[in-house]
């Protein structure tokens, strides 16, 4: 019984990476292939034997990029060289930014909200919410023409500012979900100890919370990272990010496919790598268990 | 260290009352900034004739115009069926899934943090580099139907039949985030204590027991907010869509959602006013929507 | 707590004054600006003005699909490219808008008017059609071509056909072999299904619309239209799985990847079939003109660059269209991969030896029509869009569509139009 349990268990969870990481090999696979091996008749799977891996497209995205013109005569793209170097920085830049903002306002904001007696409380978080609900492409006109006035766009501060309002949000709501599971006895007791408002939330309730501030922040990172089009229309000229250019690669119809592998790839490593470094606090399962309700 | 058994806060000028206007301000400060500003340029421009085509001193207001216009078109409503369509099953599958995969997720074993790294990076990737690939896989003579081919059975036109296509677009949704609801539950999984899972086991209470009585009730109140949340940006999400079945939602305009209605009129149409009067129209179903869905919150919460 | 934030707001000035000092500092010359949209040519465009002599030249080359957003965001801001290039359809907008400067005088004065081929004068830059006001430079053109495989062919002696008729007999015949006959991009998005039906239309003599009365009803849901249709939706048959949705990639891939014997697309992707490492089938594919039927007609596309009404330096613009439009570099645009809109130089050696698909071009665009130019552009062909791709893949029948699509456009022009 206990056997069946176990294997019941790994089939499933077998099911469910296959689900999810079949098009992830896809992607990566594709990324080592010529464009004519990508779009064969009969899908070529396995490296090495069904098609001959290449590293052409990575070195095109990072140091050269070519476009053919219908004469066969190559002209380098001359926008395109170094472009997804520069944007990358400058991705980093502006994802690290808006996300320690938000978190960190963020999570503030929740704590006051769920311990203290905010006037307005749920129209403050209904408020709060209600920033997130209108679709972007209604806002793009109003948002260009505020940040033009501004002289806002072409900025790292203009972007990081709208995406840390794009991620406070949800930080607010999910550390206040997590911040009313966790009962307000823990950080009164250590306060009847001694300690002050600060140290008991720095001592008792942020470890407490970190699992919940990971994943705000995971999302966060990601919703920064890969927006595109307030991006596109308000940085074009200089403290650009990568998803545009992502675009571009795209091309007309003829779709660079190995390449745009490629740069997927690449772009989306950071975020892995920041996910898998955190990941034991995304995981962790147990909190503190004394004094309960 | 203080005895004495009085709060003593470190900076006695900094009360609590302080304190808590201190810690709302930022985000208050940041989210009226950034948000009223497009708000009510877009309520002012959904009551005039303004295109982008037109020149300042040439556009006229029209009061209440094309929201009638838009109330009484058949085709505007119909947008909001479609959205419900696509939305209603994403969400739904996002949560049991994303929420299946974190309990699995949730006991000890080897290498369970890498595999968690992996799942969640369908939801980091690019969205449109995401149903671009899609999109090549659902090809009528594509990866998905050649397994389905081998396999014995009928390819199925994922992208070319009106039928399909909706569903053909959750399946593309679910895949991309599904993480998103795993990541949600995995963080309310956390605040469950062991000792009560230790207690019930020592009064050996059946599993059921457990995940009903105990797992639930915790975890319930975050998935709300996942599932509020993830509605919110599935109803505006018109990207994976665009790419995967064009700018008018396939044929038949079987995807064609009320965001990319909104895109149509506003972008293609050059009819701003008639555009932000649609999004105002959206935005208003789904505050009702929200405001239900916070209802069932704050009942969850007890 | 507040040091924390006053050292992070001190940190976030920090880096606006650094993105501002990063901004491009206005150099000594004249600058100049043009934006189209990224693919090869406009890259050809980018390496072929860096040679430009009295200005320093910046090309911006945005992805398709925000081509018109960001033209249209940059006109409503009064600012963008001094120099815009536009597809034709979105010049009644521009127009209407008064974003673009009227060029008939200057382009008498300044350009070889003879030379250039009628249709692509008009097309591209007459507004409103009819009235002789021009308002682009052709500056690319386009039309339709028809992509085979030579081996194929070959196999069973056919030559590349003549006639729709002829086509779609060739094209059932490959399918009963077990391929894929013929296929082209019949998806409902952006222009896709309608420019490979038009021509069909035309060719079999019917009309979209009377361009005089602005009558559609009774001028599209004719015979004649039936007829194209079907002859779609048999052609349609003949592709493979799925065609309906299919975009300019699944077109290319189809040809690429061996998979069918023949499809038709844009002459602006030639250059996506020429190299073995991207479409394996390279060396076996050969390029025609697309056939007619009563008439012959092909789809045109390609399009003009303007002058923007916001450009800061009107005499500086139209100086570079002058020098893009000089023969020398004329020669050179049409020898690396651009399309001219010049009959001498598309008959030119340098044009004609440019690459295999090049010297069916110059008899293709002798041909070519074009379809509205109004600002209601979209909406119209939005309705021709989705009904049409329903009845190609048989979804709804030919005279059906053809009706409502009618009814609908007509209601449309009725309200925009009233006279």
């Amino acid at each position: 019984m206990r056997i069946a349990k176990q294997a019941g268990f790994y089939v499933l969870l077998g099911v469910v990476l296959i689900f999810f990481t079949f098009p992830l090999y896809w992607i990566v696979a594709s990324s080592f292939k010529d464009r004519s091996d990508v779009i064969s008749a009969t899908p070529k799977l396995i490296p090495f034997i069904e098609f001959t891996p290449t590293t052409n497209n990575y070195r095109d995205i990072f140091f050269r990029a070519e476009a053919t013109t219908g004469t066969g005569s190559t002209v380098t793209a001359s926008a395109d060289i170094s472009a997804f170097r520069d944007r990358l920085l400058n991705s980093i830049l502006i994802t690290g930014a808006s996300t320690l903002l938000a978190v960190f306002f963020g999570t503030l904001a929740a704590y006051a909200v769920s311990r203290f007696n905010i006037p307005l409380e749920n129209d403050f978080m209904f408020f709060v919410l209600s920033t997130r609900m209108l679709p972007p492409i209604v806002v793009l006109i109003p948002v260009f023409v505020l940040f033009s006035d501004l002289g806002l766009r072409d900025s790292y501060f203009g972007l990081i500012l709208l995406y840390t309002s794009f991620n406070l949000p949800f930080v607010v709501w999910i550390m206040k979900g997590f911040f009313d599971e966790i009962p307000s006895e823990y950080e009164e007791a250590a306060m009847i100890d001694g300690y002050s408002r600060f140290q008991a939330i720095y001592k008792i309730v942020i470890p407490e919370a970190i699992p919940a501030m990971a994943a705000t922040a995971v999302f966060s990172i990601i919703v920064s990272w890969n927006e595109f089009v307030l991006a596109n229309f308000l940085n074009r000229d200089s403290a650009s990010t990568v998803p545009p250019y992502l675009n571009s690669i795209i091309g007309v119809g003829a779709v660079e496919w190995g390449r745009l592998a490629a740069a997927a790839v690449v772009f989306v490593l950071p975020v892995v790598i920041f996910t898998f470094l955190v990941r034991n606090h995304l995981l962790r399962g147990v909190t503190f268990g004394a004094v309960r309700r | 260290m203080n005895t004495t058994g009085r709060v003593r806060p470190r900076f006695s000028w900094l009360s609590d009352h302080w304190l808590s206007r201190l810690f709302i301000s930022p985000t208050l400060a940041i989210l009226l900034f950034i948000a009223i500003y497009p708000l009510i340029w877009s309520l002012s421009a959904s009551f005039t004739d303004r295109t982008m085509l037109s020149k300042p001193g040439e556009v006229e207001n029209v009061a209440f115009d094309n929201y009638t216009e838009l109330l009484n078109d058949d085709r505007a409503w119909e947008r909001f069926v479609v959205t419900a369509r696509i939305v209603i099953p994403s969400v739904l599958i996002e949560l049991v899934l994303g929420f299946g995969v974190a309990m699995l997720l949730n006991r000890k074993f080897g290498g369970r943090g890498l595999i968690m790294t992996i799942i969640l990076i369908p939801m980091m990737l690019s969205p449109v580099v995401v149903a671009l690939f899609w999109r090549f896989m659902m090809q009528g003579d594509g990866i998905i139907n050649y397994y389905i081919q081998a396999l014995g059975g009928q390819p199925i036109l994922w992208l070319s039949s009106p039928g399909v296509i909706p569903w053909s677009v959750v399946l593309v949704d679910v895949w991309m985030w599904t993480p998103f609801m795993m990541l949600i539950a995995l963080a309310g999984l956390s605040a469950v204590p062991k000792y009560l899972y230790e207690a019930a086991e020592v009064d050996r209470a059946s599993a059921w027991f457990r995940f009903r009585h105990i797992t639930l009730p915790i975890v319930t109140p975050l998935l709300l907010i996942g599932i509020i949340f993830r509605t919110m940006d599935a109803y505006k999400m018109i990207d994976i869509i665009f790419v995967l079945v064009g700018d008018r939602g396939g044929a038949g305009r079987a995807a064609q959602t009320a965001g990319l209605y909104v895109y149509d009129t506003a972008f293609k149409n050059f009819n701003t006013g008639e555009g932000s009067a649609y999004g105002y129209i959206m935005l208003v179903v789904i505050i009702a929507l929200a405001n239900l869905l916070i209802r069932q919150l704050n009942k969850a919460k007890g | 707590m507040k040091i924390l934030s006053r050292k992070i707001g001190l940190l976030a000035v920090l880096v606006a004054l650094l993105g501002l000092t990063l901004a491009p500092v206005g150099a000594q010359d004249t600058q100049l600006s043009i934006i189209w949209f990224a693919w090869p040519p406009c890259d050809l465009l980018d390496t072929i003005t860096d040679d430009y002599p009295d200005a320093e030249v910046t090309v911006t080359c945005v992805p398709i699909d925000q081509w018109f957003d960001q033209i249209f965001l940059d006109f409503a801001a009064q600012g963008g490219a001094d120099l815009p290039i536009l597809d034709s359809q979105f010049m009644g907008a521009a127009v209407a808008g008064e974003h673009v400067v009227n060029l008939t005088e200057w382009m008498n004065e300044n350009l070889p008017m003879d030379d250039y081929v009628p249709a692509a004068l008009t097309a591209y830059g007459e507004v409103p059609t009819g009235s002789g006001d021009l308002y682009a430079v052709p500056m690319m053109t386009d039309t339709r071509m028809l992509v085979y495989r030579t081996d194929l062919f070959e196999a069973k002696s056919f030559e590349p056909p003549t006639s729709w008729s002829e086509l779609l007999t060739q094209a059932q015949a490959f399918k009963a072999d077990g391929g894929n006959g013929f296929a082209t991009h019949w998806n409902p998005g952006g222009d896709l299904v309608a420019t490979t039906w038009n021509h069909i239309l035309w060719s079999f003599g019917g009309e979209l619309w009377d361009p005089e009365t602005y009558q559609v009803e009774g001028i599209l849901n004719t015979e004649a239209g039936v007829r194209a249709i079907e002859m779609s939706n048999a052609l349609w048959q003949t592709a493979p799985t799925g065609a309906g949705s299919f975009g300019f990639d699944e077109v290319v891939g189809a040809m690429c990847n061996g998979s069918t014997a023949m499809v038709e697309i844009w002459y602006g992707f030639g250059g996506a079939f020429t190299s073995t490492d991207s479409c394996e089938y390279a060396d076996r594919i050969g390029f025609a003109v697309v056939p007619g039927e009563d008439e012959h007609f092909i789809s045109l596309g390609g399009m003009g660059i303007s002058l923007s009404k916001y450009s800061a330096n009107p005499e500086a613009a139209l100086g570079l269209i002058q020098w893009l439009q000089s023969d020398e570099v004329q020669l050179r645009w049409a020898a690396e991969g651009g399309f001219p809109g010049r009959i001498s130089i598309l008959e030119s050696d340098e044009f004609q030896n440019a690459a295999a698909y090049t010297p069916s071009f110059s008899e293709a665009f002798q041909l070519v029509k074009d379809f509205w130019n109004l600002p209601e552009y979209n909406a119209l062909l939005g309705i021709q869009q989705e009904y049409l791709n329903l009845a190609i893949t048989g979804d709804l029948g030919a005279q059906e569509a053809l009706d409502m699509i009618a009814a609908e456009q007509q209601e449309l022009l009725d309200e925009a139009y009233p006279e």
